[in-house]
């Protein structure tokens, strides 16, 4: 009897206090939670997403400056790693890796999605056009890993569709090693990578492509336009924004490219596809340098930074104008 | 008259290039190169060994190069090879992701949306930089610190990772969501009396269910082919993902690719039929999160 007391009690405060209706009173907890609504929604997530960053990036920057190896005690070495880095040559490869890398993928990417987004926007029926969209994202949703396995398979040197194909198109006379030899191996992971990323590309170029008012190719129609000044004086122009942030997002992600090139080639063959992401998975997993891994994770953090700043600023008026 | 001929030329290479014919065929070359490892990952997941090797492969298997059953490479899989536990972790870390990231997420992009307090522009900020840092780059410390934690090869260590990686996003997305939806509509919801809980529970959460929609099937796919950190950080099947079963496959002297191809094909199947049935909101997904900011 008394815990039904206590019980209705309870809820008489938090949810049905007897005056509520008439004087607007809704008890002392709720009232609690509506003045200071913005705290009870706000503090939660940040201080999960808080937490969930500030502690590892600190955590980072502390053993970079640490010889910290799986095993034994760290101990504080100053900028011992980071000097160790600029004179480690594999560093430089693939420093240079990852920038060609970035460059091949990223543009082969947009073209290919630029490509797409042009004729699926030309594509008159809404049903049609979103089918094919469709159709090319199914290649985005596929896992990164799994996009760089079943290309390894399609790109194997002795029963590999994609040997056969070009060997049935008579375009080569024996069967490639795309994946085993050095020079062909780097093609292959800057395509593959290309053929992951391209869709992403098509779908914001799309985005962008039919934020275009049609009033604008109309009235250059009647102006007489042909086609490639209505691309260059319209098309283009007004697709830069978009296209600008494709292009930095791109390299962004193609950066820091793992899944792809662990899955094809595994880094190999003799280092041709090694990039700064399974360098430094190397260096902190499998030989468990902590320090030395960390160090690159900074020095590779801080090289996305430029293109994050670039990123925010071009977003950020837009990001903030709306508040 | 040379300008009239140029005129004239170009405008027929224009109408050549956007006729019908040249689309459908442009279009229809790009849905091949984009969908072709999709079918051959599906085809060779019911292929025998010896349909595998063969050279030149057929593009349509038939008879002695199909497994029989037709399931059985799914069958040896799921029973033999422990990809049912990976497809149950695949499942139980992307499903707790996505509820505590939008749950979250949904939260933080309220409070962004209709209040203010100091420096809350930098804190935006900050956090849209969270999300474009390279998870690479806290490969590191995560492994570390999960090592200290005892927290190696649990599921439990990936929903952390899954969630620090996704709800930046899914903060900045639904942020974006409630802007879009008027603040008068708060104001006239306090008036009638109710209070900013109720405001936010009756009122505008309903009216921001697409963009809830969009985040959640966001952060299912993010976390569900992640593999990095489930590489990493899992060793064994009580807490390896799907990705990380395909990945499997190749550490073996002999590569068994009908094998892999089934388990990559499992790995893929969910994104598959999202895309197909959700495309518009993943869509709108992929093009707020990169461009409205």
């Amino acid at each position: 009897m008394a815990s039904e007391n206590l019980l209705s009690s309870v809820r008489e405060v938090i949810f049905d206090h007897p005056d509520g209706k008439d004087t607007g009173d809704i008890g002392p907890i709720r009232e609690f939670i509506n003045d200071h609504f913005m705290f009870f929604v706000l503090t939660p997530p940040l201080l999960v997403l808080g937490t969930l960053v500030i502690l590892p990036s600190s955590y980072l920057v502390w053993s970079s400056v640490h010889e910290a190896r799986s095993w034994g005690p760290d101990v504080f070495v100053g900028l011992e790693n980071y000097i160790a880095i600029f004179q480690d040559p594999m560093f430089f490869l693939s420093l240079k890796h990852s920038v060609m890398y970035v460059l091949g993928s990223v543009s082969l990417a947009f073209v290919l999605g630029l490509t797409a987004a042009l004729a699926i926007n030309q594509v008159a029926s809404k049903r049609v056009r979103s089918s094919f969209t469709v159709l090319i994202l199914l290649a985005w949703a596929v896992p990164l890993v799994v996009t760089g396995l079943i290309w390894r398979f399609m790109l194997h040197a002795d029963y590999g569709i994609v040997n056969a194909l070009l060997m049935q198109a008579g375009l080569i006379s024996t069967k490639l090693g795309f994946v085993s030899d050095p020079a062909l191996a780097f093609i292959s992971v800057v395509v593959v990578d290309a053929w992951a990323r391209a869709p992403f590309a098509a779908i914001l170029l799309l985005a962008g492509l039919q934020t275009i008012p049609d009033d604008l190719y109309e009235a250059a129609k009647v102006d007489g336009a042909n086609f490639f000044q209505k691309f260059r004086d319209i098309t283009i122009p007004h697709l830069k924004p978009q296209a600008a942030i494709a292009l930095v997002i791109m390299t962004m992600f193609a950066f820091r490219t793992f899944s792809i090139v662990f899955a094809l080639t595994g880094g190999g063959p003799a280092n041709s596809t090694r990039v700064l992401a399974t360098y430094i998975y190397q260096a902190g997993i499998n030989q468990g340098n902590i320090g030395y891994a960390s160090a690159l994770s900074v020095i590779m953090i801080l090289m996305t930074m430029v293109f994050v700043t670039f990123y925010v600023l071009q977003i950020q008026e837009d990001a903030l104008d709306t508040a | 008259m040379d300008t009239d001929q140029q005129y004239r030329i170009s405008q027929t290479i224009g109408s050549l290039l956007t006729s019908k014919y040249t689309i459908t065929a442009l279009l229809t070359a790009l849905v091949l190169y984009f969908t072709f490892p999709i079918y051959w990952t599906a085809v060779s997941s019911v292929k025998t060994l010896d349909g595998i090797h063969a050279f030149p492969p057929t593009l349509i298997p038939s008879g002695s190069e199909i497994v029989d059953p037709i399931w059985g490479n799914y069958a040896t899989l799921l029973f033999e090879k422990s990809f049912n536990m990976f497809t149950l972790n695949s499942l139980l870390v992307a499903i707790a992701t996505t509820i505590i990231v939008v749950t979250f997420g949904t939260l933080a992009g309220y409070g962004f949306s209709r209040f203010r307090f100091p420096y809350d522009d930098y804190v935006f900020i900050g956090i849209l930089g969270a999300r474009l840092l390279p998870p690479i780059g806290m490969l590191v410390p995560f492994y570390r610190l999960f090592g200290e934690l005892s927290l190696i090869d649990t599921r439990i260590a990936l929903i952390v990772v899954y969630t620090y990686m996704n709800l930046p996003l899914v903060i900045w997305l639904m942020r974006n969501y409630f802007i879009s939806i008027p603040a008068d509509l708060d104001e006239a919801s306090y008036i009638d009396g109710a209070t900013r809980f109720q405001t936010f529970k009756d009122i505008i959460l309903p009216l921001a269910k697409p963009g809830v929609a969009a985040c959640s099937i966001l952060t299912f796919l993010f976390s569900w082919r992640e593999f990095l950190f489930a590489f990493s950080l899992t060793f064994t099947p009580s807490a390896k993902t799907l990705p990380v079963g395909a990945m499997m496959m190749i550490e073996d002297v002999v590569v068994l690719w009908n094998y892999l191809a089934a388990g990559g094909f499992i790995a893929m199947l969910p994104a598959l039929l999202f895309v197909i049935f959700f495309q518009r909101h993943i869509v709108s997904g992929l093009t707020a999160g990169a461009v409205k900011g």
